[in-house]
Protein backbone atom coordinates (compact mmCIF):
# COMPACT_ATOMS: atom_id res chain seq x y z
CA UNK A 1 0.00 0.00 0.00
CA UNK A 2 1.57 3.11 -1.32
CA UNK A 3 1.81 6.03 1.87
CA UNK A 4 -0.87 8.27 2.47
CA UNK A 5 0.45 11.84 0.58
CA UNK A 6 0.92 14.76 2.50
CA UNK A 7 0.80 17.58 0.29
CA UNK A 8 -2.11 18.47 -2.45
CA UNK A 9 -5.91 18.55 -0.85
CA UNK A 10 -6.91 16.60 -3.92
CA UNK A 11 -4.67 13.69 -3.61
CA UNK A 12 -7.03 11.84 -1.08
CA UNK A 13 -8.89 11.13 -4.37
CA UNK A 14 -6.71 9.22 -5.93
CA UNK A 15 -5.20 7.94 -2.52
CA UNK A 16 -9.15 6.31 -2.12
CA UNK A 17 -9.31 5.07 -5.98
CA UNK A 18 -6.19 2.98 -5.48
CA UNK A 19 -7.02 1.65 -1.77
CA UNK A 20 -10.71 2.03 -1.55
CA UNK A 21 -11.76 -1.43 -2.89
CA UNK A 22 -9.39 -3.01 -0.61
CA UNK A 23 -10.70 -0.96 2.42
CA UNK A 24 -14.33 -1.49 1.66
CA UNK A 25 -13.80 -4.92 1.41
CA UNK A 26 -12.36 -5.13 5.51
CA UNK A 27 -15.14 -2.98 6.62
CA UNK A 28 -17.98 -4.79 4.70
CA UNK A 29 -16.36 -7.83 6.81
CA UNK A 30 -17.34 -6.20 9.71
CA UNK A 31 -20.19 -4.78 9.12
CA UNK A 32 -24.18 -6.23 8.36
CA UNK A 33 -24.62 -4.33 4.89
CA UNK A 34 -23.31 -2.64 2.08
CA UNK A 35 -25.21 0.62 2.94
CA UNK A 36 -23.08 0.06 6.73
CA UNK A 37 -19.76 -0.77 5.20
CA UNK A 38 -19.80 2.46 2.90
CA UNK A 39 -20.57 4.53 6.28
CA UNK A 40 -17.90 2.87 8.15
CA UNK A 41 -15.35 3.45 5.59
CA UNK A 42 -16.09 6.95 4.69
CA UNK A 43 -16.32 7.82 8.71
CA UNK A 44 -13.11 5.52 9.37
CA UNK A 45 -11.06 7.37 6.11
CA UNK A 46 -12.20 10.76 7.01
CA UNK A 47 -11.08 10.52 10.62
CA UNK A 48 -7.62 9.12 9.34
CA UNK A 49 -7.32 11.72 6.58
CA UNK A 50 -8.07 14.46 8.82
CA UNK A 51 -6.74 13.32 12.22
CA UNK A 52 -4.09 10.61 11.58
CA UNK A 53 -2.40 10.55 8.33
CA UNK A 54 0.45 12.31 9.90
CA UNK A 55 1.42 10.07 12.68
CA UNK A 56 4.19 8.40 12.28
CA UNK A 57 4.06 4.50 11.44
CA UNK A 58 2.44 2.41 8.99
CA UNK A 59 -0.56 4.57 8.20
CA UNK A 60 -1.95 0.94 6.39
CA UNK A 61 -2.66 -0.50 10.11
CA UNK A 62 -3.99 3.24 11.24
CA UNK A 63 -6.70 3.07 8.48
CA UNK A 64 -7.47 -0.86 9.30
CA UNK A 65 -7.83 0.36 13.08
CA UNK A 66 -9.69 3.89 12.32
CA UNK A 67 -12.06 0.65 10.09
CA UNK A 68 -12.64 -1.41 13.01
CA UNK A 69 -13.11 1.03 15.63
CA UNK A 70 -16.09 2.82 13.12
CA UNK A 71 -17.65 -0.67 12.60
CA UNK A 72 -17.27 -1.27 16.37
CA UNK A 73 -19.29 1.92 17.36
CA UNK A 74 -21.77 1.25 14.35
CA UNK A 75 -22.18 -2.11 15.37
CA UNK A 76 -23.04 -0.94 19.12
CA UNK A 77 -25.64 1.36 18.19
CA UNK A 78 -27.23 -0.67 16.02
CA UNK A 79 -27.43 -3.52 18.68
CA UNK A 80 -29.67 -0.73 20.38
CA UNK A 81 -31.76 -0.20 17.61
CA UNK A 82 -32.12 -3.69 16.38
CA UNK A 83 -33.61 -4.94 19.84
CA UNK A 84 -36.40 -3.54 18.65
CA UNK A 85 -36.10 -3.30 14.85
CA UNK A 86 -35.11 -7.04 14.49
CA UNK A 87 -31.79 -5.97 12.76
CA UNK A 88 -31.53 -7.46 8.76
CA UNK A 89 -29.42 -10.44 9.19
CA UNK A 90 -25.73 -10.16 8.20
CA UNK A 91 -25.68 -10.95 4.48
CA UNK A 92 -21.96 -11.35 3.81
CA UNK A 93 -22.32 -15.18 2.03
CA UNK A 94 -24.78 -13.81 -0.46
CA UNK A 95 -23.51 -10.25 -1.83
CA UNK A 96 -20.59 -9.95 -3.94
CA UNK A 97 -17.30 -8.94 -2.49
CA UNK A 98 -15.19 -9.18 -5.47
CA UNK A 99 -15.20 -8.06 -8.99
CA UNK A 100 -16.79 -10.52 -11.36
CA UNK A 101 -13.67 -13.01 -11.88
CA UNK A 102 -13.11 -13.26 -15.96
CA UNK A 103 -12.91 -17.53 -15.17
CA UNK A 104 -14.82 -19.80 -13.57
CA UNK A 105 -11.67 -20.89 -10.85
CA UNK A 106 -11.41 -17.60 -9.87
CA UNK A 107 -15.24 -16.59 -9.73
CA UNK A 108 -15.60 -20.12 -7.12
CA UNK A 109 -12.62 -19.24 -5.38
CA UNK A 110 -14.97 -15.89 -4.55
CA UNK A 111 -17.33 -17.62 -3.83
CA UNK A 112 -15.22 -20.22 -1.30
CA UNK A 113 -14.08 -16.80 0.52
CA UNK A 114 -17.40 -16.32 1.66
CA UNK A 115 -17.54 -19.60 2.59
CA UNK A 116 -14.76 -19.86 5.46
CA UNK A 117 -15.37 -20.00 8.78
CA UNK A 118 -15.45 -16.38 10.62
CA UNK A 119 -12.48 -16.59 12.02
CA UNK A 120 -10.55 -17.71 9.34
CA UNK A 121 -11.96 -15.51 6.69
CA UNK A 122 -11.29 -12.24 8.98
CA UNK A 123 -7.82 -13.66 9.03
CA UNK A 124 -7.35 -13.58 4.91
CA UNK A 125 -8.96 -10.33 4.57
CA UNK A 126 -6.90 -8.80 6.64
CA UNK A 127 -4.03 -10.68 5.41
CA UNK A 128 -4.85 -10.37 2.36
CA UNK A 129 -6.35 -7.30 0.85
CA UNK A 130 -5.64 -5.38 4.66
CA UNK A 131 -1.90 -5.87 3.96
CA UNK A 132 -1.31 -6.45 7.28
CA UNK A 133 1.56 -9.17 9.02
CA UNK A 134 0.42 -11.67 11.03
CA UNK A 135 1.37 -9.62 14.51
CA UNK A 136 -0.71 -6.98 13.07
CA UNK A 137 -3.57 -9.35 12.21
CA UNK A 138 -2.98 -10.73 15.81
CA UNK A 139 -3.32 -7.27 17.17
CA UNK A 140 -6.69 -6.14 15.46
CA UNK A 141 -8.22 -9.68 16.59
CA UNK A 142 -6.93 -9.61 19.93
CA UNK A 143 -5.11 -12.70 19.02
CA UNK A 144 -1.20 -13.65 18.90
CA UNK A 145 0.14 -13.59 15.45
CA UNK A 146 1.01 -17.53 15.67
CA UNK A 147 -2.59 -17.50 16.18
CA UNK A 148 -3.56 -15.67 13.15
CA UNK A 149 -0.72 -17.58 11.04
CA UNK A 150 -2.43 -20.68 11.76
CA UNK A 151 -5.87 -19.29 10.81
CA UNK A 152 -4.67 -17.96 7.64
CA UNK A 153 -2.76 -21.88 6.63
CA UNK A 154 -6.09 -23.75 7.65
CA UNK A 155 -7.92 -21.11 5.66
CA UNK A 156 -5.73 -21.84 2.55
CA UNK A 157 -6.54 -25.21 3.29
CA UNK A 158 -10.18 -25.28 3.27
CA UNK A 159 -10.32 -22.59 0.31
CA UNK A 160 -8.26 -25.65 -1.05
CA UNK A 161 -10.84 -28.44 -0.23
CA UNK A 162 -13.73 -25.35 -1.06
CA UNK A 163 -12.44 -25.33 -4.50
CA UNK A 164 -11.82 -28.44 -5.35
CA UNK A 165 -15.27 -29.83 -4.37
CA UNK A 166 -16.98 -27.03 -6.43
CA UNK A 167 -15.10 -27.25 -9.49
CA UNK A 168 -15.66 -31.16 -9.35
CA UNK A 169 -19.42 -30.47 -8.88
CA UNK B 1 3.44 -21.55 2.71
CA UNK B 2 3.55 -25.00 1.46
CA UNK B 3 3.40 -25.85 -2.21
CA UNK B 4 0.16 -27.11 -1.57
CA UNK B 5 -1.53 -23.74 -0.90
CA UNK B 6 0.93 -21.99 -2.88
CA UNK B 7 -1.71 -21.60 -5.84
CA UNK B 8 -4.56 -20.99 -3.69
CA UNK B 9 -2.51 -17.92 -2.13
CA UNK B 10 -1.18 -16.48 -5.80
CA UNK B 11 -5.16 -17.08 -6.87
CA UNK B 12 -6.39 -14.93 -3.92
CA UNK B 13 -3.64 -12.08 -4.88
CA UNK B 14 -5.32 -12.24 -8.00
CA UNK B 15 -9.23 -11.36 -6.67
CA UNK B 16 -10.03 -7.88 -7.22
CA UNK B 17 -12.09 -6.03 -4.89
CA UNK B 18 -15.15 -4.79 -5.83
CA UNK B 19 -15.45 -1.06 -6.56
CA UNK B 20 -16.73 1.98 -4.17
CA UNK B 21 -19.68 3.04 -5.20
CA UNK B 22 -20.13 5.53 -7.80
CA UNK B 23 -21.31 8.42 -5.14
CA UNK B 24 -18.65 6.75 -2.34
CA UNK B 25 -15.86 9.77 -3.28
CA UNK B 26 -18.72 12.45 -3.75
CA UNK B 27 -20.04 11.72 -0.32
CA UNK B 28 -16.10 11.91 1.01
CA UNK B 29 -15.68 15.00 -0.50
CA UNK B 30 -18.50 16.57 1.39
CA UNK B 31 -17.69 15.14 4.13
CA UNK B 32 -13.41 16.33 4.37
CA UNK B 33 -15.48 19.68 3.48
CA UNK B 34 -17.35 20.19 6.39
CA UNK B 35 -15.79 21.98 9.37
CA UNK B 36 -13.88 20.27 12.29
CA UNK B 37 -16.15 19.61 15.58
CA UNK B 38 -14.65 20.41 18.64
CA UNK B 39 -11.54 18.43 19.92
CA UNK B 40 -12.16 17.16 23.15
CA UNK B 41 -8.46 16.79 24.11
CA UNK B 42 -8.93 17.87 27.76
CA UNK B 43 -10.32 15.08 30.04
CA UNK B 44 -11.55 18.06 32.65
CA UNK B 45 -14.47 18.67 31.77
CA UNK B 46 -15.32 16.47 28.70
CA UNK B 47 -18.81 15.67 30.19
CA UNK B 48 -19.80 19.33 30.40
CA UNK B 49 -18.53 19.51 26.64
CA UNK B 50 -20.94 17.13 25.13
CA UNK B 51 -23.65 17.24 27.00
CA UNK B 52 -24.10 20.62 27.43
CA UNK B 53 -26.12 21.71 24.01
CA UNK B 54 -28.72 19.22 24.82
CA UNK B 55 -29.43 20.04 28.74
CA UNK B 56 -29.16 23.39 27.42
CA UNK B 57 -31.69 23.29 24.96
CA UNK B 58 -33.95 20.85 26.87
CA UNK B 59 -33.62 23.97 29.49
CA UNK B 60 -34.04 26.74 26.76
CA UNK B 61 -37.01 24.80 25.72
CA UNK B 62 -38.92 24.72 29.01
CA UNK B 63 -37.85 28.27 29.89
CA UNK B 64 -38.99 29.96 26.45
CA UNK B 65 -42.62 28.36 26.20
CA UNK B 66 -45.11 29.05 28.43
CA UNK B 67 -46.40 26.58 31.13
CA UNK B 68 -50.10 26.46 29.51
CA UNK B 69 -48.46 25.96 25.76
CA UNK B 70 -46.57 22.82 27.33
CA UNK B 71 -49.36 21.27 28.52
CA UNK B 72 -51.55 22.44 25.03
CA UNK B 73 -48.77 21.02 22.70
CA UNK B 74 -48.59 17.25 24.17
CA UNK B 75 -46.38 16.39 21.35
CA UNK B 76 -43.56 18.34 22.35
CA UNK B 77 -41.05 15.84 24.23
CA UNK B 78 -39.81 17.10 27.87
CA UNK B 79 -36.61 15.93 28.52
CA UNK B 80 -35.25 15.83 31.89
CA UNK B 81 -31.82 13.99 32.40
CA UNK B 82 -31.79 11.08 34.17
CA UNK B 83 -28.61 9.92 34.68
CA UNK B 84 -24.59 10.14 33.05
CA UNK B 85 -22.53 7.68 32.39
CA UNK B 86 -18.77 8.01 31.37
CA UNK B 87 -17.14 4.74 30.67
CA UNK B 88 -13.20 3.72 32.55
CA UNK B 89 -10.87 4.91 29.92
CA UNK B 90 -9.00 1.50 28.27
CA UNK B 91 -5.82 2.76 27.43
CA UNK B 92 -3.51 0.82 25.36
CA UNK B 93 -0.27 0.93 23.73
CA UNK B 94 0.16 0.32 19.93
CA UNK B 95 2.97 -1.31 18.11
CA UNK B 96 6.28 0.84 17.96
CA UNK B 97 6.32 2.68 14.66
CA UNK B 98 9.69 4.87 13.18
CA UNK B 99 9.77 8.63 14.02
CA UNK B 100 11.13 10.98 11.34
CA UNK B 101 14.19 11.51 13.48
CA UNK B 102 15.21 7.22 13.63
CA UNK B 103 13.95 6.71 16.86
CA UNK B 104 11.13 4.36 18.00
CA UNK B 105 7.80 5.15 20.07
CA UNK B 106 4.77 3.27 21.05
CA UNK B 107 1.51 4.78 20.39
CA UNK B 108 -1.04 5.84 23.46
CA UNK B 109 -4.45 5.12 22.29
CA UNK B 110 -6.78 6.22 24.69
CA UNK B 111 -10.62 4.98 24.28
CA UNK B 112 -13.95 5.76 26.50
CA UNK B 113 -17.40 6.26 26.20
CA UNK B 114 -20.02 8.92 27.75
CA UNK B 115 -23.86 8.03 27.89
CA UNK B 116 -26.16 10.54 28.98
CA UNK B 117 -30.16 9.45 30.14
CA UNK B 118 -32.86 11.37 29.08
CA UNK B 119 -36.27 10.22 30.42
CA UNK B 120 -39.22 12.69 28.38
CA UNK B 121 -41.60 13.18 31.20
CA UNK B 122 -44.84 13.28 29.36
CA UNK B 123 -44.26 10.16 27.69
CA UNK B 124 -41.94 7.62 29.28
CA UNK B 125 -40.15 7.30 26.37
CA UNK B 126 -36.13 7.52 26.88
CA UNK B 127 -33.70 8.97 25.40
CA UNK B 128 -29.97 7.79 25.29
CA UNK B 129 -26.94 9.99 23.93
CA UNK B 130 -23.98 7.29 23.38
CA UNK B 131 -20.61 9.00 22.25
CA UNK B 132 -17.78 7.01 21.39
CA UNK B 133 -14.22 8.20 21.88
CA UNK B 134 -11.00 7.64 20.28
CA UNK B 135 -8.11 9.05 20.33
CA UNK B 136 -4.11 8.64 19.90
CA UNK B 137 -3.03 10.71 22.49
CA UNK B 138 0.86 11.03 22.86
CA UNK B 139 3.75 8.45 21.73
CA UNK B 140 5.86 6.87 24.49
CA UNK B 141 9.70 7.14 23.45
CA UNK B 142 11.46 3.92 23.51
CA UNK B 143 14.95 3.00 23.72
CA UNK B 144 16.72 0.99 20.92
CA UNK B 145 19.94 -1.02 21.83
Amino acid sequence: MPDAPTTAPGDWQAWLAENGPRLRLIARHWSRSDADADDILQEAFVRYWKHQRHLPGDPNALIVTSIRRAAMDLGRQTDRRGRREQVVANDIETVALFELPDDGRHAALAAAVTQLPEEQREVVVLHQWGDLTFAQVGEQLGISANTAASRWRYALTNLKKLLASTLHD
Amino acid sequence: MTDDTRDIEEALRQLRPRALSPGFQASVARALAEPEAPSHRSKVIPFLAWSAPIAAAAALALVLLPSGEIAADAAQPELRLVRAEQAPSEVALLEPVKLQDGSFARPMRVRWSNAAHYRDVRRGAELIQYAPHDEIVGLVPMETY
